[in-house]
């Protein structure tokens, strides 16, 4: 009986076992976990500025790696402002004049609603993932998982906004994995800017960051924070949802 | 003597009459070149000041990029209330400038936006001037005016809708809806496509900004007073966290247009004046060495070599003067006649990718110039004949009777 148990305890043990993962297996992991297949979000994000600072209430909204639609609650200013994404391409939706706006190309850069991240970041959210090589530098054991530092290179002749981007995340024993902390370089080698990834608890069912830091390098006294207050992942999402003429509704 | 010198200007019709010619045309020429340097500088710095950048900027203080203002007047009250009694001030308006993305049904594109005071602007600035369609802004509060290339781009008219979008003072994302009222052309292809007027009061709305604004811009009654004006307005408004620039500090591209222009100009000038001076000492050099044999007779005579050399002199000194009022004639008829007609150049397509550039040119007189070209020519004439005396003055009667 007690080596029934123990052998079941040792079976229990091996199932647990992390199934040995690449270094792209880590990436994509760590880019997936705060968006899932689909999922929706209830997110606050503060931005501080040495001349102003301001807060947003953003319910957001993913399906695959293509589709993202994003919903400002608050401040009643911009109240109904929408952000939908379809691919490459994206759109706006002024609530405050009840216009759409279609992203041109030249805006890509500007800043998404007066915070750290532009337009391109939620374009390019898997950009980490596809266009880039990845290489393992370290890993060292951290507080029940282990940390990963990753660098990762553009691939020839993609589509890329960073020169190099140094990547953590942590692998849980289990195969979970979470980001901790990623840095952007410029093609000059320049650090650009740096985002930690902090505060994991369970939410939604899964082990995730629920507090993510962007601090621009060279904008001292900028810094915008995301403090994800709510996700349900695998939520049914058919593609109208994400359309252009919902948007407007 | 003076009339000995007038008997033999007139001995040789023929050949003072080619002096004379070619003296004239000379100047007229040097006074033409310098009237069209003249005129190429007021017309661009009057037109690009006219059409954007004003005589005169109040900023506030510390404001990095001085094109598109980073920082705010928070009160405008006091700099309004200096700039109304300030000597020497025309005319000024508040402003906020910034950049924006204009969008239609069709296209979004980068814009600069200028929100400005439409009853003040009608008479301060130009850009009422260039409408080729539509009417000047009026009290309403969305209206707009687009450059042709913009409104192509955007595929609006007259009537059309206007989307702007830029960043508020607070960091949101301010939009106003605006109405296509008027579409001027002002020449420049970069102004045309990329600057969309407005009233003040919808552009504070855009960027939230309330009663607040990022510019003052003015216009002096003399030019040429211009930095005396300024340093008056910058002693009016001390204490006040402002900065007073003039033109010259904010469109550097003007200075740098207006340098380069100077430099070329003033080579071909330079060139011009070189040949006109060779082409005097020429003439004058080859009538006296005409005339050895009759300096030579004259010396056989008893006249001293002095009196020889100020014959000469007297001679050059009125042939030069005859070409000179010939020359200042026919350059003046010159310059009243295009400063009436105008003078189609392409400058303007030349400079017009950067800023507006008008493509007729109407010629001005610069007196000061004028009078120190017309003295020029005038002393290179009455020298140039001087050699030529002193070479006969130094060879002894009897060789000078022997040259042929």
């Amino acid at each position: 009986m007690i080596l029934r148990a123990l052998a079941c305890a040792l079976a229990l043990g091996a199932a647990a076992q992390a199934p040995k993962l690449t270094v792209h297996e880590v990436v994509d992991r760590a880019n997936k976990v705060l968006r899932g297949d689909s999922s929706r979000a209830r997110v606050l994000m503060s931005i501080t500025t040495p001349d102003w600072s301001r807060e947003l209430d953003i319910e957001s909204w993913n399906s695959g790696r293509t589709k993202a639609l994003i919903l400002i609650h608050a401040p009643p200013k911009e109240k109904g402002t929408a952000t939908l994404r379809r691919g490459e391409e994206m759109w706006m939706w002024m609530a405050r004049v009840e216009r759409l706006l279609k992203i041109p190309p030249a805006m890509m850069h500007s800043s998404w609603q007066g915070s750290d991240f532009d337009y391109e970041d939620i374009v390019k959210a898997d950009s980490i993932v596809k266009d880039y090589e990845h290489k393992l530098l370290k890993s060292s054991p951290g507080p029940g998982y282990d940390v990963y530092r990753i660098q990762a290179d553009p691939k020839p002749d993609a589509p890329v906004v960073w020169g190099k981007v140094l990547f953590e995340a942590g692998v849980f024993p289990d195969g979970w994995v979470i980001p901790l902390r990623e840095e952007d370089y410029n093609e000059r080698g320049e650090l650009v800017r740096t985002i930690v990834l902090s505060q994991v608890r369970e939410l939604g069912g899964r082990r995730v960051p629920t507090r993510l830091e962007c601090a621009p390098e060279r904008k001292k006294g900028r810094k915008t924070v995301l403090t994800y207050r709510d996700i349900q992942f695998d939520v049914n999402l058919p593609d109208s949802f994400f359309s252009v003429s919902r948007l407007q509704k | 003597m003076w009339l000995l010198a007038w008997r033999n200007v007139w001995r040789n019709r023929r050949r003072s009459l080619f002096t004379v010619l070619s003296i004239g045309s000379g100047l007229a020429a040097i006074l033409f070149g310098q009237s069209l340097i003249e005129t190429i500088q007021v017309q661009l710095v009057e037109k690009a000041t006219g059409v954007f950048s004003g005589h005169l900027q109040v900023l506030a203080r510390g404001v990095g990029d001085l094109k598109l203002p980073d920082k705010r007047i928070e009160d405008p009250g006091p700099v309004a209330r200096a700039l109304e009694v300030a000597p020497g001030v025309a005319g000024w308006e508040r402003r906020w400038v910034g950049t924006g993305l204009a969008s239609s049904k069709k296209d979004s594109v980068g814009v600069l936006v200028c929100g400005m005071e439409p009853e003040k602007d009608r008479t301060l600035m130009s850009i009422a001037s260039y409408l080729v369609r539509g009417t000047f802004l009026g009290r309403e509060t969305d209206g707009a005016l687009i450059g042709e290339k913009l409104a192509a781009q955007l595929g609006v008219d007259l009537g059309g809708e206007l989307v702007l979008m830029a960043s508020a003072i607070d960091g949101s994302i301010g939009a106003e809806v605006l109405k296509v009222r008027g579409i001027y052309r002002t020449g420049s292809q970069t102004f045309d496509a990329s600057i969309v007027y407005a009233p003040l009061s919808a552009v504070q709305r855009l960027h939230d900004a309330g009663a607040r604004v990022n510019q003052f811009v003015a216009r002096v009654s003399d030019p040429a007073r211009l930095d005396q004006v300024r340093d008056g307005l910058a002693r009016s408004l001390r204490g006040l966290p402002v900065a007073v620039l003039t033109w010259k500090d904010v469109d550097h591209e003007l200075v740098g247009v207006q340098r380069y222009q100077d430099a070329i100009l003033n080579v071909i000038l330079a060139v011009v004046f070189a040949i006109v001076g060779l082409g005097i000492l020429n003439t004058m050099f080859m009538s006296m060495l005409e005339r050895t044999r009759e300096f030579g007779l004259l010396m056989a005579m008893g006249a001293r070599r002095g009196t020889v050399l100020r014959m000469v002199a007297a001679e050059s000194l009125l042939l030069g003067a005859l070409g000179a009022a010939a020359g200042a004639a026919a350059g003046w008829a010159l310059i009243a006649y295009y400063g009436r007609t105008g003078l189609a150049l392409p400058v303007g397509d030349a400079v017009g990718f950067f800023m507006p550039f008008d493509r007729v040119l109407y010629l001005r007189p610069v007196w000061g110039r004028h009078a120190f070209a017309l003295a020029a020519v005038l002393a290179a004439s009455a020298l140039s004949g001087l050699p030529a005396a002193l070479r006969a003055a130094r060879m002894s009667p009897a060789d000078s009777l022997r040259s042929v």
